[in-house]
């Protein structure tokens, strides 16, 4: 039996540089002289807060330190010098996910070039990218193409709040000294003080408004000041909890239906009272049938609600309800828009052949989903994973041969369990989903639970994980599971302390180290087993329905 | 693309690739040749490429090769290829000479297994499916689970009814079929007489129970059909993991006999 001192929360700090003297001048600064020492507990002291959980950073002019369509759980500050987001049509996305197939390498070698000239230089030797010299010049002679980041202001809260991908790319304009705080720090200091908790929260909704209001397809041909009339008049709104997991975890294991803990929205046959997109998070859509709801589909982040019902009325007079309820899957942020903006600011200047369809009473809405399928998808929030581990039982022959394939990657021991939930003739097993909303990150004390930058897949680094089972108990879907650490020899690590067990988080990894299929599906025979992208509604509904 | 799309070109395919080789043998025929050659090369080489498929699956998480699946597909559709070549080759006759003989018939016996398992692997998983949801390695774990449920509940009846009723049905009929996995080729074949059989001892046993008794025996009647549920899960998951155990000797034994039986020809005809 080998014995070792149990991990501890700051055994691995986000930097190594954060002496008690940057500690000091950090807290000095205008936008953190306020926090109390007092405030914070002893466990969690301020300045372990900040020697730990945040570093600094330092860019040189041109260098970018946010960029769109990247997944990160960090917020930023800029201590010195000037930062700002780029805005326009050059704020495009990075590719998210890698491109797979035989012809890779020709898909790969493609790349964006809006204005006829490369818009990032390569990585340098610190990894960070450069705007290249004609973009620096191009963005000069354009100020309109940037928003100056105020002084002493935080930004990248978006992504770290959201859970998602950052939502504009952010360079540094001059030399800068930049504080990145870590999910964990932001996290507890937003815990502990109350101005900072405001702070972030107003910004995450002004950021979010403006943001979902470009993004959205059809407002976005209309011009800055037309979106601003919108911006001022429409309203942020959240629904549900943001630790959903809880309460639908609680619900689960009583057998419940979970329609009950899901905040309604807006309501069939209410008024429109407005346009709603989405921000964030999952809504159900449904329809009342006699004395229940049937789930006929979901809404996801960039997806909008009521406008149908808004295009109809205003083209043919009529006074048409909400045709379905929306209800907050989890935790949702919205924009609810009002009538009257809508139709000022935007419907006036859309085309015919954008508008959508008359609605004539029959559902426009069909995803040639089995509707039982889909409602069991919904119901079970299978929907937030973009790599669900879905079997078809009518071809798997439990040869275990994806078992087999996980294992010999994983130092033989398969990161999922073939069980799982029956949907239908559908299995979705116990691998880990790399979920678009990762409630395991929240309460993760040290990040070792993370997003990984570029793909988004959620991974677990085994030297900062220290064990405490966070994760493994927030996971609504019971895809983590703690195991034992073992020495090269074989022996189980125990604490010296008390001599149990060390154990470390264990999941699926998506095989990110060792190709581009996961070794699961690869190795299916059958064509039995799949990750889908429950975003991508059509293409999933394909592979149920081939 | 669909699976029956896939299928209907798959078999296209197939149908092309015997056209292009009648085409071919005709030819080596007109011309005097002797097509055996011809037909015996392809063959061999065809066995080489469904050997391939064992190869493919040791290899896990490349970024090369295709999924297995789409190695199964191949296998598959050359094994089909192959049967036909074989009959382009042997004829249906059996060939004169153990050594011919031999690896004659243990093609036939592989493609044959063959077969079976690609129809199991066809017929099966939704049967299966519809039946419950079980791991194969937790089928024993939980027969014995409810093995003891039942002697817990016959014991119960013992002492609580005053009466050796079912303690006796429970041995008579009950006992050996709760020990182990049971009735492995009738669930195979879906006979449903088992469970038939069962049902009427039951159903016999219940007119002479009281009250109490039968609650008992309901509940270990329920938990009988579980068991035969789980049988059936044991019998179905066990043959779609066992034909392998003669499909993949066979596919090394024919490998081997058929290079011998190459360069036995060739040996014969003085090519080596």
């Amino acid at each position: 039996m080998t014995k070792v001192r149990r991990p501890k929360r700051w055994d691995n700090p986000f930097s190594k540089d954060m002496s008690d003297a940057i500690v000091a001048r950090v807290l000095s600064t205008k936008a953190l002289s306020h926090l109390e020492t007092d405030n914070f507990s002893d466990g969690l002291p301020l300045n372990g807060i900040i020697a730990n959980d945040t570093r600094i950073v330092h860019f040189k002019a041109g260098e970018v330190i946010i960029r769109k369509g990247e997944y990160g759980g960090s917020a930023f500050l800029t201590l010195s010098g000037e930062a700002a987001i780029i805005k326009g049509e050059f704020e495009f996305e990075i590719k998210t996910k890698k491109t797979t197939g035989f012809f890779s390498f020709f898909k790969a070698s493609k790349s964006k070039n809006l204005l006829g000239f490369p818009l990032f230089s390569t990585h340098n030797k610190e990894e960070r990218l450069t705007l290249s010299p004609h973009f620096q010049e191009f963005i000069q002679q354009h100020p309109d193409n940037y928003i100056n980041l105020e002084a002493n202001s935080f930004y990248g809260e978006i992504a770290a709040l959201a859970r998602g991908t950052r939502t504009a790319t952010v360079f540094a304009k001059t030399d800068s000294e930049i504080l990145e705080i870590g999910w964990q720090g932001l996290r507890d200091l937003m815990r502990y003080d109350i101005k900072i908790r405001e702070q972030i929260r107003t910004l995450y909704k002004q950021h979010s408004l403006l943001i979902q209001l470009r993004k959205t397809k059809f407002l976005s041909h209309l011009k800055a000041e037309q979106l601003q009339h919108l911006n001022e008049q429409s309203l942020f709104e959240n629904y549900g909890q943001f630790e959903w997991q809880r309460s639908f975890n609680a619900l689960k294991n009583k057998g419940d239906s979970v329609l009950s803990i899901e905040p309604i929205i807006a309501k069939q046959e209410d008024y429109v009272d407005g346009l709603l997109l989405i921000c964030s998070g999952f809504a159900r859509l449904s329809k009342t049938v006699n004395h229940g709801e049937k789930t006929i589909g979901y809404l996801k982040q960039g997806d909008t609600f009521g406008f149908e019902e808004l295009a109809h009325n205003y083209r043919t007079g009529a006074s048409l309800s909400y045709q379905h309820s929306l209800r907050a899957i989890g935790y949702v942020d919205i924009i609810r828009i009002p009538t009257s903006a809508v139709e000022k600011y935007a419907l006036e200047y859309l085309d015919e052949g954008d508008l959508p369809l008359l609605l004539n009473g029959k559902d426009n809405l069909d995803y040639g989903l089995d509707t039982g399928i889909l409602e069991q998808l919904v119901e079970h929030r299978f929907i937030n994973g973009s790599s669900t581990m879905v079997i078809d039982r009518d071809r798997c022959t439990g040869c275990d041969d994806c078992v087999s394939a996980c294992a010999s990657l994983h130092d033989g021991q398969a990161r999922f369990s073939r069980h799982g939930t029956i949907i239908d003739k559908y299995s979705i097993t116990h691998a880990c989903m790399h979920c678009t909303d990762p409630v395991c990150l929240i309460g993760c004390p040290t990040g070792a639970i993370h997003r990984s930058g570029q793909l988004g897949n959620i991974i677990v680094d085994d030297n900062t994980c220290i064990g405490c089972s966070g994760c493994a108990t927030s996971c609504p879907y019971e895809n983590i599971v703690m195991r034992e650490v073992l020495t090269d020899d074989g022996q189980v690590l125990l604490d010296e302390q008390n001599g149990s067990p060390i154990l470390k988080a264990s999941k699926c990894d998506l095989c990110i180290q060792h190709g581009s299929i996961p070794a699961c599906e690869q190795a299916c025979p059958h064509d039995a087993l799949k990750r889908l992208d429950m975003g991508n509604i059509a293409s999933f509904t394909d592979w149920f329905n081939r | 693309m669909k699976l029956q799309q896939r299928r209907l070109l798959n078999f296209s395919l197939l149908f092309v690739a015997l056209l292009i080789i009648l085409f071919i043998q005709q030819l080596n025929q007109y011309s005097l040749n002797h097509s055996a050659f011809f037909t015996g090369w392809l063959l061999l080489s065809s066995i080489f490429l469904l050997y391939l498929f064992t190869l493919r699956k040791k290899i896990v998480g490349g970024k090369i090769f295709f999924k297995v699946s789409t190695w199964m597909q191949l296998h598959i559709y050359v094994g089909f290829l192959a049967v036909a070549l074989f009959l382009l080759h042997a004829g249906w006759k059996a060939p004169e000479g153990v050594a011919k003989q031999l690896v004659y018939f243990i093609f036939i016996f592989e493609s044959l297994s063959g077969l079976f398992g690609l129809c199991i692997t066809r017929i099966l998983p939704p049967s299966l499916a519809r039946n419950g949801s079980v791991l194969y390695q937790d089928i024993k774990g939980q027969q014995q689970h409810i093995a003891q449920q039942v002697e817990q509940l016959v014991e119960r009846s013992l002492t609580q009814t005053d009466s050796n009723t079912i303690a006796t049905f429970y041995r008579q009929f009950l006992l050996s079929f709760l020990l182990r996995p049971r009735n492995f080729w009738q669930h195979i074949f879906q006979y449903k007489k088992i469970i038939y059989k069962f049902e009427a001892e039951f159903s016999n046993l219940y007119r002479y129970l009281n009250e109490e008794e039968r609650h008992i025996i309901d509940e270990i009647q329920t938990l009988v059909i579980e068991k035969n549920r789980l049988d059936y899960q044991y019998a179905g998951q066990s043959l779609l993991k066992r034909w392998l155990f003669v499909h993949i000797p066979l596919s090394y034994a024919l490998l081997l006999f058929s290079v011998l039986h190459l360069m036995l020809v060739y040996a014969y005809i003085g090519g080596i």
